[in-house]
């Protein structure tokens, strides 16, 4: 019973260092989401974009773990860049499932392109990313923290505090959340929504490519999957707090990484997502605005 | 030959899918979780004829009937929500969908076959295995074309005459405007609810077609990545019409398969056309519009004055 304490202290504390890698992937995901109402499901390849790149700045470069980062960073957010100018801009008239099903092409056209380039350099699923924290750890009685995690919640944590800042304390942050209340008022008031949507692209999809490098750190591995899985585990975690709330998307990812550690630890590791997903699907029922959103929409 | 027959099948089977999309889609409700109706009718069909010794027909109906109750299960709590959360919810029942199908185990074990392969039935992370119901009954791949393309007609059809119906200017009304519709009499919960169980039921219809064309399936076939394309087959096509489904499911399947020369780059191919249909034709590419005056001029060929607009 003591031992099964202990473990059960270990499972939660992991899935909550761990969780902060989803918390990331679902900030991406929220900013869109609550700025412009559309799934971005191109998401997953800022994610997968951003693995690579740090990979190849550790492993290639030999560049240390906060420039890999910043490199990572700036990798996603051109590829958000991207996604703003192919997907959204052009058909910011249209309805809204109109961007999100052009999302959708642009996710399997570079993903494919990325997987042929990708096998064309190696031969196998997975490549090594190197984890400079590796074996590091802090021991506090029987738990032991991770290096990596912590070091993964430190770069989340950060990350978090600086998209607080950015939205409480400048313009950009004012006219985002002008924007999110109402696009055309913020049109009249004479917010430049065009800038400051391509800006909340590069954004959240710079928070993408650090999400990456931070997921593949801490599995050791790169692989040319690694985006749709985040984005699957991203738009739970987004749901799970509240969509197109920040506090949900941290609380969602957190809640997502303990979830499917403890799932995994009591019942089954096969059945882990099956287990996380009808949490999902209960909390959607239950209370459907996520468990931090803020009001329940209409009934009819 | 038998490889057209066999994308022939697959065609069809992606044009129910994309009607299972429509069909809740007509009421503005999006769901990206129509692959875990195919997922369940797949398995039920498959497990009544290979297990049960079931016929097709009835095979394939218990699948559409399971589609039907699965989606009735996440319909009724999630649908009295207006928007998106419905959406979200599709998403999060599908994934979980594949991942009890990827665990499932049940079934007897086989008298012949090679060790490791002596089980029939659906078998965890291996899948299902011999759902060998076309080759028993030694039904070639062309009939079974014919048996999948005579459901689609079905379904067509049946769409065609609901379009014309007061169901479908409800349906249009609560898309519109779920207040508005409330206001004039409209049960809108139960007319949403009973779409999207139709939808069900078709997506499991073509579930249960897509397991004995196979022959082989596993609860990774049926990834989110399945949904979202069935409903990039309506918008690609058109929602405004029942004839956008049926045009974008066609294309979109048939176009990357006849294009051998550039076969390897197939998917890619996909991505880009998806981009490029919805930059140069967002409404899909049969807009209500388009239909109106396709039909102005069949009309009028015929003889009859164009109908015209009231004041």
């Amino acid at each position: 019973m003591y031992f099964f304490a202990i473990d059960l202290t270990q499972t939660t504390i992991d899935g909550l260092l761990f969780g902060s890698t989803y918390a990331l992937v679902a900030i991406g995901f929220t900013l869109i989401w609550g700025l412009l109402r559309i799934l971005n499901l191109a998401h997953g390849v800022t994610v997968m974009v951003g693995m690579f790149a740090g990979m190849l700045s550790a492993s290639v470069a030999g560049l240390p773990f906060y420039v890999g980062i910043v490199i990572a960073m700036a990798a996603g957010g051109f590829v958000g860049f991207l996604i703003d100018r192919i997907c959204y801009r052009p058909l910011r008239n249209a309805h809204e499932l109109v961007p999100m099903i052009a999302t959708l092409g642009f996710w399997i056209l570079i993903e494919e392109v990325f997987i042929k380039i990708y096998s064309h350099f190696w031969f196998r699923d997975y490549v090594a990313f190197p984890n400079p924290f590796d074996g590091m750890g802090i021991d506090i009685g029987q738990i032991r923290l991770r290096g990596d995690y912590i070091v993964t919640l430190a770069v989340a944590a950060l990350l978090v505090i600086a998209l607080y800042i950015l939205i409480y304390r400048t313009r950009l942050g004012l006219a985002m959340r002008m924007i999110a209340e109402d696009h055309d008022i913020g049109n009249l008031m004479g917010v430049p929504v065009g800038k400051v949507l391509t800006a909340a692209f590069l954004l959240s999809a710079a928070y993408g490519g650090a999400a990456g490098y931070l997921l593949g750190m801490t599995a050791n591995l790169a692989g040319p999957y690694a985006g749709s899985q985040a984005v699957v585990k991203g738009l739970f975690s987004m749901i799970l707090g509240g969509a197109g709330s920040i506090p949900g998307a941290i609380v969602g990812g957190l809640s997502l990484g303990v979830l499917e550690l403890l799932s995994s630890f009591l019942f089954s590791f096969s059945y882990r997502d099956a287990i996380a997903m009808l949490a999902l699907f209960v909390v959607l029922i239950v209370r459907p605005q996520g468990i931090a959103g803020k009001r329940l929409p209409d009934r009819i | 030959m038998s490889y057209w027959f066999t994308i022939a099948s697959l065609t069809g089977i992606n044009v129910l899918l994309a009607y299972s999309v429509y069909a809740s889609f007509m009421s503005g409700q999006v769901s990206i979780g129509q692959v875990a109706f195919f997922g369940v009718g797949a398995y039920v069909g498959a497990s009544l004829t290979v297990l049960g010794g079931f016929d097709l027909a009835s095979a394939v109906m218990a699948g559409g009937f399971a589609g039907a109750a699965a989606s009735l299960f996440v319909g009724v709590p999630t649908l009295r929500l207006k928007g998106y959360h419905f959406t979200i919810a599709t998403v999060a029942f599908a994934e979980a969908m594949r991942v009890v199908l990827h665990n499932l185990k049940y079934g007897r074990p086989r008298s012949s076959g090679n060790v490791g392969d002596q089980w029939l039935g659906p078998d965890g992370a291996t899948g299902f295995r011999h759902i060998s119901y076309l080759n028993d009954h030694s039904i070639s791949t062309g009939q079974y074309a014919v048996i999948v393309w005579l459901i689609v007609a079905v379904v067509v059809v049946a769409f065609f005459l609901v379009e014309r119906s007061r169901i479908a200017r409800i349906l249009r009304t609560i898309e519109e405007d779920e207040v508005v519709a409330r206001s004039i009499g409209v049960p809108v919960a139960r007319y949403k609810v009973a779409a999207f169980a139709c939808g069900g039921f078709i997506a499991g219809i073509s579930g249960a077609l897509y397991a004995h064309l196979l022959t082989f399936i596993s609860g990774n076939d049926f990834i989110i990545h399945l949904s979202t394309i069935a409903l990039a087959y309506v918008v690609i096509g058109g929602g405004q019409t029942m004839w956008g489904p049926l045009i974008g499911a066609i294309i979109f399947t048939v176009l990357p398969e006849t294009l051998r020369p550039i076969r390897e780059f197939r998917i890619e191919l996909f991505g880009l056309l998806i981009i490029l249909v919805m930059l140069f034709r967002p409404a899909g590419m049969i807009s209500a519009a388009m239909v109106r005056r396709w039909g102005v001029a069949l009309t009028s060929k015929a003889g009859a004055k164009p109908p015209r607009k009231a004041p």
